[in-house]
């Protein structure tokens, strides 16, 4: 399978992060606390549906919540290819930096 | 929560409910709502909105972008290799371009002027109803009617609602040391009830009460009285008698038929005159929305004949609705005719514009014929290819639009002039004329593209790739017969320009037997007759005077 690039993980983890409060405002602010860096929510749901097609993410309908306007709430949780795909990506991730860290102490 | 008065914007809200039923699984509506409330809570409405709004746009174009990411590229690809072309071939992209400036000026000159026509008098609310009465007299429609005509109509006929006679005379205006010749109409006291012309200051239905009451457009209120109120004011006319100013009006919009800068009451004229049964006066009636117009003229003819007997009763009392009043006019003098005509130039130019087009870019197609092999062998259907250029001359016509634009609104004053009538520009402001005349481009532009897109993307990429010239007889022909279309065109239009051209001339130059060179027309008011030897003197007094009549 293809490496996660950097952008996945941050939503990936973002996800893991939030547990069972993973839906689209938490996440939202959960993504700009990680990064740092403003997002709309139109960006969001797109790399949403992204991940959702690649199959490391699912989603379920929730319930409602004040100021809503009566819209349900989407959750979204890791699949198992989805948590794989994050293991590996962390352990090529720590193999590249142990590789690298001689040439920085240099 | 529920005591929070802010809801989001109406309309943004209305796109992320079609958003997110388009996107099916995600709540993005609910989400953005919650976000927003929590920005209004913290920092007000009006952040809370402008950050909704910019979710909501947001949202459009990253949904646009992320789903159709193949057709944009390909897009950008033709319009890319579209700009491409029309740089290298600079000279002909103008002249294509130039063409259809000028045609698409002409057609929206044209089409300006006959959309003013057609609204003429659009403004009165009561248009459909208003109706002139009309006399046929030896053959001839007029406008003329008896004057006791309108009142008595008014007075037995229950569907009869308002009537007013109307008189147009100039006159001189007085007021303090200012006089001024100003167009009056004298009326009757339904005159502000029948037609819509808005009364600013004064009450509609009380303005012509008096015997002695003016009502001014707000133009010449103006003129007369500066910034002072000119209610309660008199102003001298014809240095005669005096009327007290109890209305303004707004000016009469530049398509009205019946323009004024002055209205009077008619009956400072004197009841023996209004109660004749002698002709001379124009008639116009509301008359009820459901009565029978055909009966209603067939009992005007009656009294008219019963009342003011003509040998074999000669003169025809008729109606005619005020709709047609400008537009037909009686006896078949309205410009109605010259309004087929000038459409149907209008778009006979700009077909000649699209087939000049057509020609030019066939002409062309030769330079594009590797293109177009290199397209097809790549992989691109022949609609592909139809829809690539079609697009162009879209482009190259809104370009055209663009520039037509502002060549009318420079011209449009010129235009006034000749045409005698007072289009403003700013009906090209008007969304729905903006929608039409970008439909005809569009069209303009679909239509210059269709035979050449038919045409290249006909040809077969082996045969372009061997350089055979395809088989391209049919094309020619049709060439010939686009290129014979549009030169007629264009000769029969120099002819009848240059046919009318000379007319003009001739009745400039004709010597029609007397001289007109330093002629000056001086009118005299009433005041002024009597002491016409006086003047005559005076006048003769004067070195450069040859000679001196008086009509």
């Amino acid at each position: 399978m293809k490496n996660l690039s950097m952008n996945e993980q941050i939503y990936l983890i973002a996800i893991l992060l939030l547990k069972d409060d993973a839906y689209g405002v938490r996440i939202r602010e959960k993504v700009i606390e990680l990064t740092g860096k403003s997002m709309v929510f139109g960006t969001l749901y797109n790399n949403l549906d992204y991940l959702v097609k690649k199959g490391l993410l699912t989603s379920r309908k929730g319930e409602t919540g004040p100021n809503r306007g009566g819209n349900t709430k989407v959750f979204y949780s890791l699949t198992d290819s989805g948590k794989t795909a994050l293991e590996e990506a962390r352990e090529l991730q720590q193999s590249l930096w142990e590789q690298a860290k001689p040439a920085f102490e240099k | 929560m529920t005591n929070l008065t802010g809801k989001p914007p109406r309309i943004a809200k209305r796109i992320f409910f079609c958003l997110s039923v388009y996107q099916k699984n995600h709540s993005i509506a609910g989400d953005v709502e919650e976000v927003f409330f929590q920005i209004f809570r913290n920092k007000g409405y009006l952040t809370a909105a402008v950050w909704y709004w910019y979710q909501c746009i947001t949202a459009i174009v990253k949904y646009a972008t992320f789903t159709s990411n193949r057709s944009t590229a390909m897009l950008k690809n033709y319009l890319k290799t579209a700009f491409r072309k029309m740089w290298r071939n600079r000279g002909s992209t103008f002249l294509n371009i130039a063409g259809l400036t000028l045609g698409l000026s002409c057609f929206i000159m044209i089409f300006l002027w006959v959309n003013n026509e057609i609204s003429f008098d659009g403004f009165h609310d009561n248009i459909e109803d208003i109706h002139a009465i009309t006399t046929t007299i030896e053959g001839m429609k007029t406008y003329d009617c008896p004057w006791a005509l309108g009142p008595y109509l008014k007075a037995n006929f229950p569907e009869v609602l308002h009537m007013t006679r109307l008189r147009e005379r100039e006159m001189s205006v007085k007021a303090g040391e200012k006089t001024v010749y100003r167009e009056i109409v004298m009326v009757d006291d339904d005159f502000f009830r029948m037609f819509t012309f808005p009364v600013i200051i004064g009450d509609p239905d009380r303005v012509q009460e008096s015997r002695n009451s003016a009502v001014l457009t707000a133009e010449t209120a103006e003129y007369l009285f500066g910034d002072d109120d000119p209610i309660g004011k008199t102003v001298r006319m014809n240095n005669s008698f005096e009327l007290i100013v109890t209305g303004i009006t707004e000016n009469p919009s530049a398509n009205s038929s019946i323009t004024f800068d002055i209205v009077m009451p008619l009956n400072i004229l004197g009841d023996r005159r209004l109660s004749t049964w002698g002709y001379g006066i124009e008639t116009f009636v509301l008359l009820d929305k459901n009565s029978d117009r055909k009966v209603f003229s067939g009992k005007i003819r009656e009294i008219v004949n019963r009342e003011n007997p003509v040998p074999d009763n000669l003169n025809v009392v008729d109606i005619f609705s005020y709709k047609k009043f400008h537009l037909y006019g009686l006896n078949e003098m309205g410009p109605v005719k010259y309004i087929y005509l000038f459409s149907a130039i209008a778009i006979l130019i700009l077909l000649i514009a699209s087939i000049n087009f057509m020609n030019m870019t066939i002409a062309r197609s030769g330079s594009r014929v590797k293109e177009i092999g290199m397209r097809k062998v790549a992989g691109a259907s022949r609609s592909d290819i139809i829809r690539q250029f079609i697009g162009e001359p879209v482009i190259l016509a809104f370009a055209g639009f663009g520039l037509s634009l502002i060549i009318v609104i420079i011209l449009l004053p010129e235009f006034n002039m000749i045409s005698g009538r007072n289009i403003s520009s700013s009906v090209l402001k008007n969304p729905i004329m903006l929608i039409l005349l970008t439909g005809v481009t569009l069209l303009t532009g679909i239509l210059s593209g269709s035979y050449p897109a038919l045409y290249i993307s006909r040809f077969n990429p082996v045969d372009i790739v061997k350089s055979i010239p395809g088989k391209g007889y049919k094309g020619i022909i049709i060439r010939r017969i686009l290129i014979i279309i549009q030169f007629s065109a264009s000769i029969a239009l120099i002819i009848a320009a240059a046919v009318i051209f000379h007319q003009m001339r001739f009745i400039k130059t004709v010597d029609i037997g007397l001289e007109k060179d330093n002629i000056v027309v001086m009118r005299i008011n009433n005041g002024m007759r009597g002491s016409l030897e006086s003047i005559k003197s005076e006048l003769r007094g004067l070195s450069n005077t040859v000679s001196i009549t008086f009509n």
